[in-house]
């Protein structure tokens, strides 16, 4: 028996001892008088302690008596070369109704022809059925700038796996402004049940970070759509991401834009707030902008929000809400692919921007128009490969707490294929972590030792 | 509506096989959502948050179960 290599060691707001466990999301609390128990723990001290307290340690995954990194190791390959899964995001467009001022997209703009779409469908008429489950995700720019294509899509891909016995399930990154009730109806029968929403705080900073191209006032109606979809629709598998990118000119409003969350979308569940830092995501946008950047002060910036979320009973989306390895770049995986407006296929939809060699490794492939899909292996190899022992060592992954969390694939972009000196994630994923356990002390999701 | 013929189409259309009725399903996130939207789409109904909780063993006679209580309080409602 020893200790888990990925536990953090820490205490809360009254001074109680926590340990927070990444590889099981788990989390013990120690009441003031089991301080000893917490010690024993620290100091490999185990047959000092109670059998009833080992028994929890253990099932929380503190106290371990496997090679965790080497479980870990096996379930991420698992997870990158599994043949069961199919996970397809398709950028209909790289227009955008918005000007986010840290944006990273730019123009000139595109939108995909009926006959590229298609061709997508035979590829899947002709490959679904190799797969017990599909994911597929849409993207852009706005993808409900081609409303119509991604109903028409969704659709057909929806009946596919009917027709093939294939569990199917679809998502969107949206803004919003065109999610009106009629198409979020079209959308949600058609199983495209999770959404990401930004909603940049309250009305005044929102529609000063993303302003709409024409409607000064883009706040007003996304949250006029969000409520008629919360009144309107009953599907209990829906689920809406309100995501906050926290900048230095809006985190004076973080109570604000939670005390507004809580009041219009509060009673429902399905409804649940992201934060996100801004930073640098590259491009012309965030050059002009960067001060809004928050990437040194994030892990204040998470506890005080989880904190306050805690208390008003906002519901939070954390990353281990849909099990470990959530933070695994979706670029690592085989089965994941970006198809976009064109018919390449791609790897990442961050790489489309990068410009140089990094940009041409990302178009592995394409799918013609009738259906037949083309790769490239050795560019796709890039992005799968899993260099252990140099990955490992060049970014510190064996002992850090996210390692559970990411696999050390957190971006791939950077790992694999600019070659990053350092991991840029590494601090993000930690300060998260310490969100994480703020959030569950004060919502009271852990196992108590008293 | 006979509700165990079409809670076994439910089944069938996402790919999941019932050797035993009683026997615990495997489910991963995505086949479990699929199911129960496909479920609540062809019984017109909604499951109530109650029923869905994460320790819920899974097996397709829970299943069954649940869809003929929820139908029964649409029909006395």
């Amino acid at each position: 028996m020893k200790k888990s290599i990925y536990n953090l060691y820490t205490e809360n707001g009254d001074g109680r001892k926590i340990i927070y466990n990444s590889f099981t999301g788990k989390q013990v609390r120690f009441e003031k008088e089991m301080e000893k128990e917490y010690e024993n723990v620290l100091t490999d001290n185990f047959h000092q302690i109670r059998k009833e307290h080992l028994e929890v340690l253990m099932a929380s995954g503190i106290l371990v008596d496997v090679e965790e990194f080497h479980e870990l190791n096996n379930f991420y390959n698992g997870i990158v070369f599994n043949q069961d899964f199919l996970e397809i995001t398709v950028l209909p467009t790289d227009a955008c109704n918005f000007r986010c001022i840290y944006c990273y997209q730019t123009g000139p703009y595109h939108k995909m022809e009926l006959d590229t779409a298609n061709g997508l469908l035979m590829f899947l008429e002709k490959n679904c059925m190799k797969y017990k489950r599909i994911l597929l995700g849409w993207f852009g720019g706005e993808p409900l700038l081609q409303k119509d294509m991604v109903i028409y899509v969704t659709e057909r891909v929806k009946n596919m796996c009917k027709k093939n016995g294939i569990a199917f399930v679809s998502r969107m990154s949206t803004n919003g402004y065109e999610l009106d009730l009629d198409t979020a109806k079209s959308l949600i029968k058609n199983s495209l049940l999770f959404y990401q929403i930004t909603i940049d705080g309250t009305k005044e900073t929102h529609n000063i970070q993303r302003p709409h191209i024409a409607n000064g006032d883009s706040y007003e109606k996304i949250i006029y759509n969000l409520k008629e979809i919360k009144n309107n629709i009953r599907s209990s598998q829906l689920s809406i991401a309100c995501r906050i990118n926290v900048s230095e000119r809006n985190y004076r409003v973080l109570d604000s834009f939670l005390d507004e969350f809580k009041e219009q979308f509060g009673d429902d569940t399905r409804f649940k707030v992201v934060v996100e830092p801004v930073h640098d995501w590259g491009g012309e946008n965030i050059e002009k902008n960067k001060d809004l950047v928050i990437d040194d002060r994030l892990c204040e910036i998470v506890k005080r929000f989880c904190e306050l979320a805690a208390k008003k009973e906002v519901h939070v989306l954390m990353p281990m809400d849909f099990g470990r390895g959530n933070l695994l770049c979706e670029a690592s995986r085989k089965n994941s692919l970006v198809f976009n407006f064109n018919g390449d296929l791609l790897k990442c939809t961050s790489a489309i921007y990068t410009g140089g060699i990094a940009q041409d490794i990302n178009r592995i492939g394409h799918i013609d128009k009738q259906g037949n899909c083309h790769i490239n292996e050795n560019w796709e190899k890039q992005w799968l490969k899993r260099e252990d022992d140099e990955l490992m060592d060049r970014y510190g992954c064996r002992n850090c707490i996210g390692y559970p969390l990411c696999g050390g694939s957190s971006c791939v972009l950077a790992t694999n294929i600019i070659k990053a000196d350092v991991c840029e994630n590494k601090q993000r994923i930690a300060d998260y972590i310490e969100g994480i356990v703020v959030y569950n002390d004060l919502t009271g999701k852990y196992l108590e030792i008293a | 509506m006979n509700i165990l013929e079409t809670l076994e189409e439910c089944f069938a259309e996402n790919g999941i096989v019932i050797n035993n009725m009683d026997e615990e399903l495997e489910l991963d996130s995505i086949q479990y959502i699929s199911l129960v939207v496909t479920i609540e789409q062809k019984f017109e109904m909604e499951y109530p948050e109650e029923l869905l909780g994460e320790k819920a063993i899974l097996t397709f006679n829970k299943f069954y179960e649940d869809v003929k209580r929820i139908n029964e309080i649409g029909v006395n409602q």
